[in-house]
């Protein structure tokens, strides 16, 4: 089965006056038609960026480079023309944004806003842009979609805002979604019903799905496979069930550590990963999570782990992970969908 | 407006004059002006219905009537001038070409003010400074008597006016219009309008464009007054319309010599000028409050 998304040894690396800020270094992962992957890591760990490159939305970093490989459908998106990127925009690859408050043009009807995508990608004329475009927000559970939609967005709430942003991307029936923490912004119970709305129309669609977020809950809910990123690299790849199951690489075990549970105690305390996460300006000498590891060995401090593969749909960035993985006998079938 | 100020019940003194004048001319009186202006366009759309006699039509018999006085052909509210012509439908023959020019040459320095101003806060770096530069630079040059020197040497018209009034006001526009696009760039509705593959020339006109037009409106009332100013001036100096055609300024110019023996001739023409412009901004303050609401 050839991949959908097929990222390369992607590296982007912005330059600022503190210096140069490596913002994603060396991502690798591949995702197959209709398939889901959660990218979690804390703030500043490099997941907005990586799906930004995705779509090359580089607009506002004046100096930024880029190397590594995406390939869509077989073509490289950071090699193909704006005019070919502004099809697949929208067209083949929808995105959803944070925050829904601010991701709508506040003085253009929100129908129009989701027939505009449809006119620029299936070239259909202004009515029927606009009968797909209520179709659709009807679709996401905009009540009265037909009057709605010739409402400004001010009048809309942050939910049903983002439901309008749900309808935008996927109004032109793409291949991909890219979900960038979209639950951030919202009430908890508004929270589960976009990600249920987007969980939903996604399988109905068939369309493949990035889901950013720091939030393990949204993963588990959403994703089939997650990848776990740490100062701008990544650190564990595996399917959902491992990594609630057994997941390996110390980091991931701290921030599962970090998800309060209910069968716990009541009275447990939360064990936080002491320490900083690294600055992205300064060299780092190997292993990012070393400092804060519990486990640390010489060989980390000297050298970067590349990704191991501990085990079917199971990868771990970890020396620790090595060595257990070279111990153990692995099923020489390579795992699915890389 | 992002906040209201809610009066404190206890004064502190009461607020200069001036200021009270003019907060009671822009909450209360601003429909007067508005009033005002509309007059101006209907004299300058219907000139005939208003003007009582044919603006080119003289009689040396009847020259220097004080305004309220009276001829043999009727009474001339305004008075006329050294050639026995009614000021009056002067004065109304006149607001056709006087605000024609203000806003035709206003509109185009806003187009031209608005393109650069989005292309430079948009695009920024390079093109940001270039043009940017090519504003400042113009700025920085008397365009006043840029403006005498290539309407003396082009020869007077109204369309070379048109063309060169511009000038005067597009880095005005193009500087508000940065600024703001600065501002709405950053907004994700317009990463998400790229996201959803618009063009560029899409998400100007589109997604930006739309967003600046409050501002952009508040600035052009102003502007309009500043240009009929500037237009007023160059036909004071002799550079801008020639006669038979009729401004507001050149009324003024061609009464100045009699300033002594026809005071109305140069005040009440210029009372016009100066109570046009004055709506303007005070209608200009009005749609400011309006906007700031707005967003």
């Amino acid at each position: 089965m050839s991949a959908l998304l097929e990222v390369k040894d992607l590296s982007v690396s912005f330059e600022t006056r503190g210096g140069v800020v490596r913002a994603v270094d060396g991502l690798s992962f591949s995702l197959g038609a209709g398939e889901s992957l959660g990218i979690v890591g804390e703030s500043g760990s490099g997941k907005t960026v990586s799906s930004l490159s995705i779509l090359r939305l580089f607009g506002l970093f004046d100096d930024v480079s880029v190397s590594g490989k995406i390939l869509f459908e077989g073509r490289d998106l950071l090699r193909v023309s704006e005019a070919e990127l502004s099809r697949i925009r929208g067209g083949k690859i929808g995105m959803v944004f944070q925050d829904p408050l601010t991701s709508l043009n506040p003085v253009m009807p929100v129908g129009e806003q989701v027939a505009e995508s449809i006119r620029f990608h299936t070239g259909a004329s202004r009515p029927q842009a606009h009968r797909r475009a209520v179709e659709m927000l009807d679709r996401v559970g905009i009540p009265d979609a037909n009057k709605r939609c010739e409402e400004l967005p001010h009048s809309f709430s942050g939910g049903m805002r983002q439901r309008v942003m749900v309808a935008i991307a996927l109004a032109c029936e793409p291949k991909l979604l890219i979900a960038d923490e979209p639950t951030t912004a919202l009430d908890v119970t508004v929270q589960a019903q976009v990600l249920l709305l987007l969980d939903e129309l996604r399988r109905e669609m068939g369309i493949a799905l990035i889901m950013i977020t720091h939030d393990f809950g949204v993963v588990a809910a959403t994703a089939d496979r997650v990848l776990v990123m740490y100062a701008a690299q990544p650190m564990e790849h595996c399917s959902i069930h491992h990594l609630f199951q057994r997941a390996n690489h110390p980091y991931t075990e701290g921030l599962l550590r970090l998800v309060p549970r209910f069968e716990h105690q009541v009275h447990g305390r939360l064990h936080p990963i002491e320490g900083q996460p690294p600055a992205l300006t300064e060299e780092i000498v190997g292993c990012p999570f070393a400092p804060r590891c519990s486990f640390t060995l010489d060989r980390c401090k000297q050298e970067r782990p590349p990704l191991f593969r501990i085990g079917p749909d199971h990868e771990s960035a970890c020396w620790l992970a090595a060595e257990r993985a070279e111990r153990e006998t692995l099923p020489d079938k390579p795992w699915k969908a890389v | 407006m992002p906040y209201r100020v809610v009066a404190s019940e206890r004064r502190v003194g009461s607020p200069p004059i001036r200021r009270r004048l003019q907060g009671l001319l822009e909450k209360r009186g601003w429909w007067l002006f508005a009033l005002f202006l509309s007059l101006m366009a209907a004299w300058a759309i219907f000139p005939g219905v208003f003007a009582p006699y044919d603006a080119n039509y003289l009689n040396p018999r009847n020259r220097l009537i004080s305004p309220g006085g009276a001829s043999p052909e009727g009474s001339h509210i305004a008075g006329t001038d050294g050639l026995g012509v009614d000021l009056f439908s002067q004065m109304v023959e006149g607001a056709r070409l006087t605000l024609m020019i203000a806003v035709v040459a206003t509109l185009l320095g806003a187009a031209i003010g608005v393109t650069v101003g989005m292309l430079a806060g948009y695009f920024g770096g390079v093109v940001d400074r270039m043009l940017m530069r090519l504003g400042e630079a113009q700025t920085a040059m008397p365009m006043f008597l840029v403006a005498i020197l290539l309407l003396s040497l082009l020869g007077p018209s109204v369309t070379i006016l048109i063309i060169v009034l511009p000038t005067l006001v597009w880095p005005i526009f193009a500087r508000v219009v940065r600024a703001e696009t600065l501002q709405i760039k950053q907004a994700t509705y317009i990463e998400a309008a790229v996201a959803t593959g618009c063009p560029t020339s899409v998400v100007l006109y589109r997604h930006v464009l739309p967003n600046v037009v409050p501002r952009i409106l508040v600035l052009f009332v102003v502007e309009i007054g500043h240009v009929m100013l500037a237009e007023a001036g160059l036909s004071f100096l002799g550079v801008g319309v020639q006669p038979p055609d009729i401004t507001w300024g050149l009324l003024i110019a061609e009464g100045r010599p009699l300033l002594t023996v026809a005071w109305w001739l140069t005040i009440l023409p210029g009372v016009l000028l100066s109570v046009t412009v004055l709506s303007l901004n005070i209608l200009s303050r009005r749609f400011e409050q309006y906007a700031g609401a707005a967003a």
